[in-house]
């Protein structure tokens, strides 16, 4: 092969026209780049995060049941919610000759 | 108003990710006509368009803004253009005749006298005769030859040291002169063929 014939191509490829992109084709781009934020921030501190709102309330709830369970119980029963359950537990749980 | 990249960039930085579509506009010619040198099938090319942007996209804050934002992202176009001749290349380990014209033919045949090719039939022939070189040779040939780029630029978007750009371009168009030669065997076999 001649030396030649090989630059006679590479000047007659050189002249091919070159593609454009096609109208739109951002919108293409941009639909798969934001088809990889989600799956990219999908760590369990980012999630813990976005759930953050919904579990504070439910902690405040717990609390304020527990306190109200206290209260309503102290009341009831003139003891507190400790010697409560701790009266439970001798009578019930940890009896040794059942009921 | 027009803004230059910089300024778009530090708006994208700052959460206004709808910003980089208007980088993709003004830079989509550009990977289109890098990255077209290496591959000829229009919808392959725009998937190869895509994964720039996207490379690019997940590495923005790796951009330091010393060089123009274009000649980053031809960095990455030829970093996706390289490992896109990898996997073709293992694909295609033959030379397909088939896809030539028998314009293209006849050129390689041994008349002097022929007339030229067309652009494209040229590129397709180029291209056949390209599958013979390392996917690093095929990038420093066609941005040598096709693209006009110096050796400094070809130095710049490989990461490639001078020595090493010279030496496989003359490797490349040493074993592209052989690849045409077969071609040229192989025109002449499939012409004997068909008489």
């Amino acid at each position: 092969m001649k030396k030649n014939r090989l630059e006679k191509l590479f000047h007659m490829a050189k002249g091919e026209s070159v593609h454009k992109a096609r109208t739109g084709f951002e919108i293409r781009v941009m639909r798969a780049i934001r088809q990889e934020v989600p799956a990219q921030s999908a760590s369990l501190l980012d999630q813990l995060n976005a759930l953050f709102p919904r579990l504070a309330l439910a902690c405040a709830m717990c609390i304020l049941l527990c306190l109200s369970a206290e209260v309503v119980l102290t009341n009831a029963s003139r003891t507190d919610l400790v010697s409560g359950v701790a009266s439970i537990s001798e009578d019930w749980l940890f009896a040794t000759k059942g009921f | 108003m027009a803004t230059d990249d910089a300024e778009l960039l530090a708006r994208i930085r700052n959460g206004a990710t709808d910003d980089f579509a208007e980088l993709v506009r003004r830079h989509q010619d550009h990977l289109f006509a890098v990255l077209c040198r290496y591959e000829r099938d229009r919808q392959k090319l725009e998937d190869l368009v895509q994964e720039t942007f996207l490379k690019a996209w997940r590495a923005l804050d790796q951009f330091d803004g010393r060089a123009p934002f274009q000649h980053w992202l031809t960095r990455i176009a030829i970093r996706v253009a390289i490992d896109h001749l990898r996997k073709e290349r293992r694909r295609h380990n033959e030379v397909g005749l088939e896809n030539l014209g028998p314009d293209a033919l006849e050129w390689l045949g041994d008349d002097p006298q022929g007339g030229g090719l067309e652009a494209r039939q040229a590129a397709e022939l180029l291209a056949l005769a390209m599958r013979e070189l390392s996917p690093a040779e095929q990038v420093v040939i066609t941005m040598q030859e096709l693209e006009g780029r110096s050796v400094k630029e070809i130095c710049q978007c490989t990461g490639s040291s001078n020595v090493a750009v010279r030496v496989r371009a003359m490797r490349a168009r040493t074993k592209l002169r052989r690849g045409l030669e077969r071609l040229q065997k192989a025109g002449r076999l499939r012409a004997g063929t068909r008489l």
